[in-house]
């Protein structure tokens, strides 16, 4: 609630009005705004969706699982692995002795490729 | 039309739109502008900024906020940095000698209250000038004026009680008798 001195200068604040500016002063600020760019919003969108890391963060769990449950030495491997193992058995490799290590390298170049390509489709390079 | 409604028409590539955002706006703008720098070559030059820095980010306000808070809080923040500026510069302030508009030429009562009053601000420190033209000529808030000037609330509290004082003080100075009779005689 205002005051009787409040309200007595608002009263004379309105009774004097707004600072008048010169006539052309719409005018001088459209030209400037004609040749003015809006700017364009910038939305924040992360390269990597929620998804993509909930996927990520999934399979990185379970491979730390499976490497500290898994018994070492164990004649076949365990449970969850075993279908995996299955899979890459049946697998049309050339023939010969292919080191373990030497698949997990090639599937992970092969992951590394597939994120690279999805990456650079995201920001529009490819 | 609702303000809204100009700028939703000016986002959409609507240019004269933004026009009648202007017209709507302006001479509070322009007000805020004066009351901080009090030159009239700086005070249209500052609006001008003002109203362009408000077109390129129309895309930033949400519309969450009243839309003349937003545009006031860039023509004080632009005000503010544009008197920096000057200060440096050591350009003229023109407060006391007016520069006549048309309006003023027709010597009505209004322009001759506004010249007493715009005598009587130039006497307190510009920020405290601007605070009171928010709190009386806009009837804004204390929240609204924390808003737009990003002072804390104490400060503007203080700002409006001791602006509120050196005002009526200048006043009584130089206004004409009848003006003072009706600030000073109730009071």
């Amino acid at each position: 609630m205002l005051e009787p001195r409040d309200t007595r200068l608002r009263d004379l604040f309105q009774a004097a009005g707004h600072e008048e500016p010169t006539t052309d002063l719409a005018a001088r600020i459209m030209a400037r705004v004609a040749v003015t760019p809006m700017a364009r919003s910038t939305v924040v969108k992360p390269l990597i969706g929620r998804w993509g890391w909930i996927g990520m963060g999934t399979v990185a769990v379970g491979l730390l699982a499976v490497a500290l449950f898994a018994e070492p030495g164990a004649a076949t491997p365990p449970a969850p692995l075993a279908r995996l193992t299955d899979l890459a058995n049946r697998m049309p490799l050339p023939s010969g002795d292919w080191p373990i290590w030497a698949i997990g390298a090639s599937a992970c170049i092969a992951v590394f490729m597939l994120l690279d390509r999805s990456l650079s489709h995201r920001l529009g390079l490819r | 039309m609702d303000t809204a409604v100009h700028i939703r028409r000016t986002l959409d590539g609507d240019t004269r739109a933004y026009a009648e955002v202007v017209r709507t706006y302006q001479h509070m703008v322009y007000t805020i502008c004066h009351r901080v720098l009090r030159n009239t070559e700086d005070a249209e030059e500052a609006t001008q900024d003002s109203f362009v820095k408000a077109y390129q980010h129309l895309r930033s306000w949400n519309g969450n906020s009243k839309f003349s808070t937003w545009l006031y809080s860039i023509a004080y923040r632009t005000a503010i940095s544009h008197g920096r500026r000057r200060r440096s510069d050591t350009s003229s302030v023109d407060a006391l000698t007016h520069h006549p508009t048309a309006t003023e030429n027709s010597g009505n009562d209004r322009s001759e209250l506004r010249r007493h009053l715009d005598q009587a601000l130039a006497q307190l420190p510009s920020e405290d000038a601007a605070v009171l033209s928010f709190f009386y000529l806009e009837e804004m808030s204390v929240d609204e004026i924390v808003t737009v000037t990003g002072l804390g609330a104490s400060n503007v509290k203080v700002k409006l009680h001791r602006g509120r004082k050196k005002l009526l003080d200048a006043l009584e100075r130089t206004l004409g008798p009848e003006t003072k009779a009706l600030l000073f005689d109730h009071a």
